[in-house]
């Protein structure tokens, strides 16, 4: 996951180094500590909380302001250890880019979904295996078949059964057509779930779950290679939710 | 450098080139310590690092040596060169090679061939073949 521009198109960031709470690695997403357990002012997201998000580490190492020695990534209350340095890009604005997994694991291939009766309205994939979760509202994209590389919202989702789309494909979907669905829309999805280790999106999940977020963009690919690209919306700076 | 012999560490003359050089590159003092902690980060592979351009110049063989390279677009806006301490404007961010994050030219390539934006026919991967 990274911060990959703002939203007024710019790249130019505004970065803070801070103690942390928490074992960071580069590209989860963090939260302000509120608590005072960790002696840091960061600490881990979850993957269903993005409540006062700080922002997406850019950096984060054992720092030791008098040079050598083993360092730490985590806080630690030992005199003479070293301490955790976390850079992150700070600005409200920031767009996120996050890979899209299936599930809590990183790096997890979409499932594809085939469809099994024809739609010569281009208007409802059929399938057994529709995923059990409800992605109404998210969005379908076809891989294969005469619709490749198209996409539009969900409108009405049945679990193992089908899904709707309001305004067709401009083609027949045939049967063995595959597809991909997720319960992401721009401008309208307001939760993003995080993967276990916060740095991917899990978008098995339910329309609407997860931690405070709004979708950007989405960049509808394959099953392992389509980001979504989302805003913070309780950011520790702007907590406008 | 002219005018400088066995043991003097100053120089007698200086030319507009030493002066230029002595301020682009002035010499460490005395009170910062010869091993910078920005070359500490590198050997731990801190992911991004703040360089501005004199720095990128003179450190050149270090950030080499790391394999850091210099994203095309990211920029850090008001942040402290880690070498130098100099503030700018905007500075430009030295990734880890094997961490780079992605610049906005490969994200519009991305977006124009598979992104949903304001408009969707512009998006169609088919119709856009003769801008690839």
């Amino acid at each position: 996951m990274d911060a990959v521009n703002r939203l007024d198109g710019s790249t130019s960031f505004h970065f803070m180094d801070f103690k942390i709470s928490a074992t960071v690695i580069a590209g989860q997403a963090v939260i302000a500590e509120v608590a005072d357990t960790g002696g840091g002012y960061l600490t881990d997201a979850t993957t269903t909380s993005l409540l006062d998000m700080v922002g997406v580490v850019e950096a984060a190492a054992a720092f030791n302001p008098h040079g050598g020695g083993a360092g730490t990534l985590t806080y630690s209350a030992t005199q003479g250890d070293t301490e955790g340095l976390v850079r992150v890009a700070v600005n409200p604005d920031a767009i996120y880019r996050a890979l899209m997994t299936a599930g809590a694991a990183e790096g997890t291939a979409l499932q594809t979904v085939t469809n099994s009766t024809a739609s010569a309205a281009g208007t409802t994939v059929t399938a057994a295996d529709t995923p059990e979760n409800d992605l109404d509202d998210g969005t379908c994209w076809c891989l294969s078949g005469a619709n490749v590389g198209l996409s539009r919202r969900v409108t009405t989702f049945t679990a193992n059964t089908s899904w709707v789309v309001t305004v067709p494909f401009p083609r027949t979907i045939a049967v063995n057509d595959t597809f991909a669905v997720v319960p992401y829309s721009p401008l309208v999805t307001i939760a993003l779930q995080l993967s276990t280790l916060l740095t991917q999106a899990d978008a098995t999940i339910a329309f609407g779950t997860g931690g405070t977020a709004r979708i950007v963009q989405l960049i509808l690919a394959g099953t392992s290679d389509s980001y979504v690209h989302f805003m913070a919306r309780n950011h520790v700076f702007n907590e406008l939710s | 450098m002219k005018g400088r012999w066995a043991l003097n560490l100053f120089p007698q003359r200086w030319s507009g080139r030493d002066l230029l050089k002595s301020r682009l590159f002035p010499r460490r003092a005395s009170t910062i310590p010869p091993a910078s902690w920005a070359g500490e980060l590198m050997e731990k592979r801190f992911r991004a690092l703040f360089v501005c351009g004199s720095c990128a110049v003179k450190y050149r063989e270090g950030l080499r040596r790391w394999a850091y390279v210099r994203n095309a677009d990211k920029v850090a806006q008001g942040n402290a060169c880690d070498f130098c301490h100099a503030v700018s404007a905007y500075t430009p961010i030295w990734y880890t090679e094997e961490q780079r994050p992605p610049t906005l030219q490969h994200l519009a390539d991305e977006s124009r061939r598979y992104g949903i934006a304001g408009a969707p026919h512009l998006y169609d991967n088919r119709r856009l073949a003769w801008t690839r």
